[in-house]
């Protein structure tokens, strides 16, 4: 019943937090690179194409393939293939397993679309998204679902889930075990019960 | 030795310490101790310098306006031996050699490539691959499209800084 409780009080955190959509943050560089990746990084890859606009020299759009990995200030990401739309503002990361990193994130799934503008990473496919957020004190919290988006903002990221949504807390690596180490089972969320929770109002990116 | 060709809005010129004009074929051999090909239109812009380079013509076949086949003959060349291209929009190449093809309009080149390639929005991509071509622009000699292949490692970083 306790836990039951805990869930239900998390799961309104997250509903509330979801529901004050942040703004888009400011500042971003111009060059969509710099704004995805930060001003440092570093590229492995099998392939890579750049096109360019012929007139102005502007690259249009980046299409990487064969063992991507990205390490850079902003965001670690594996994938097979990854696009990048300088005009459309988009990067597209696809494969077996895409694998992302950024600051207190982990994300695994098999499709990955970040919109550069607002900055929302949308995690879908085949393996299902699976997201794992630390939070300040240590705690880990996981979700699983058909589709998760995250809106990152300065200070904090937001996740909202869609579909058969599952949401973990795992214990903290190092905190003491007499406490709040003991690991609990994963409680499946009862998605009537959620769709309650969240406002109408609530933008779920899609 | 010098030879100037015009082709348009990509006239260039070859400088080279020795030359041979294989008469039958047209082939240009060009020699040491330094080539170099650059643009002749005005202020030395594109510049490729390497040890020793071969121009050769192929003959091109299009229709012009009014659909009457039209031929011509442009040179391909080819520069090795430490060669260095730097480009008037930025990008600049260091390979083993680098050639360009007509048919297609592209330059491009094999083994260990390391090149810094400017995103026209303030940042460079510099690295280093097996093998690239860059497809290169009829009218504006700009790059269209630039692939890297092999194990390549692209690093971001301002575009004033040399490769």
């Amino acid at each position: 019943m306790k836990g039951l409780r805990w869930a239900i009080a998390l799961a309104l955190t997250v509903a509330v937090a979801a529901a004050q959509e942040p703004a888009p943050e400011e500042g971003a560089g111009s060059d969509p690179l710099a704004d995805i990746f930060g001003e440092e990084m570093t590229m492995k890859a099998g392939r890579m194409q750049m096109d360019f606009d012929p007139e102005t020299g502007e690259m249009t759009v980046m299409q990487i393939e064969g063992a991507v990995d990205i390490v850079s200030q902003n965001m670690n990401l594996a994938c097979d293939k990854l696009e990048i739309d300088m005009v459309k503002q988009i990067m597209i990361a696809t494969g077996k397993l895409v694998d992302f990193e950024r600051e207190d994130v982990k994300g695994r799934c098999g499709r990955l679309e970040y919109e550069i503008e607002t900055k929302k990473t949308h995690f879908t496919g085949v393996p299902r998204p699976r997201v794992q957020q630390r939070e300040k004190s240590g705690r880990i919290t996981e979700t699983v679902a058909d589709r998760i988006t995250m809106i990152q903002n300065k200070n904090k990221n937001n996740i909202l889930w869609d579909g058969n949504a599952e949401l973990r807390v795992l214990p903290s690596p190092s905190a003491p075990k007499a406490e709040s180490a003991e690991k609990k089972p994963a409680e499946r969320i009862d998605n009537g019960s959620v769709g309650r929770l969240r406002s109408p109002a609530v933008d779920t990116g899609r | 030795m010098t030879v100037v060709t015009s082709e348009g809005r990509l006239s260039y010129r070859i400088r080279a310490g020795a030359g041979a004009l294989e008469e039958e074929s047209r082939r240009i051999e060009l020699g040491g101790p330094e080539v170099e090909i650059y643009d002749a239109a005005g202020e030395v812009k594109d510049r490729i310098t390497g040890r020793e380079g071969s121009a050769w013509p192929v003959e091109l076949v299009g229709l012009d306006a009014d659909g009457v086949e039209k031929r011509s003959v442009r040179y391909d060349w080819a520069v090795r031996g430490d060669v260095r291209f730097a480009s008037s929009q930025g990008y600049a190449l260091e390979a083993p050699q680098i050639q360009f093809n007509r048919a297609d309009y592209a330059l491009w080149s094999d083994g260990g490539v390391r090149f810094r390639l400017p995103t026209g929005r303030g940042l460079a991509l510099e690295g280093t691959a097996e093998r690239f071509i860059a497809q290169l622009d009829g009218s504006t000699g700009g790059i269209k499209r630039w692939e890297v292949f092999g194990e390549a490692r692209l690093v971001s970083s301002k575009a004033e800084q040399a490769p």
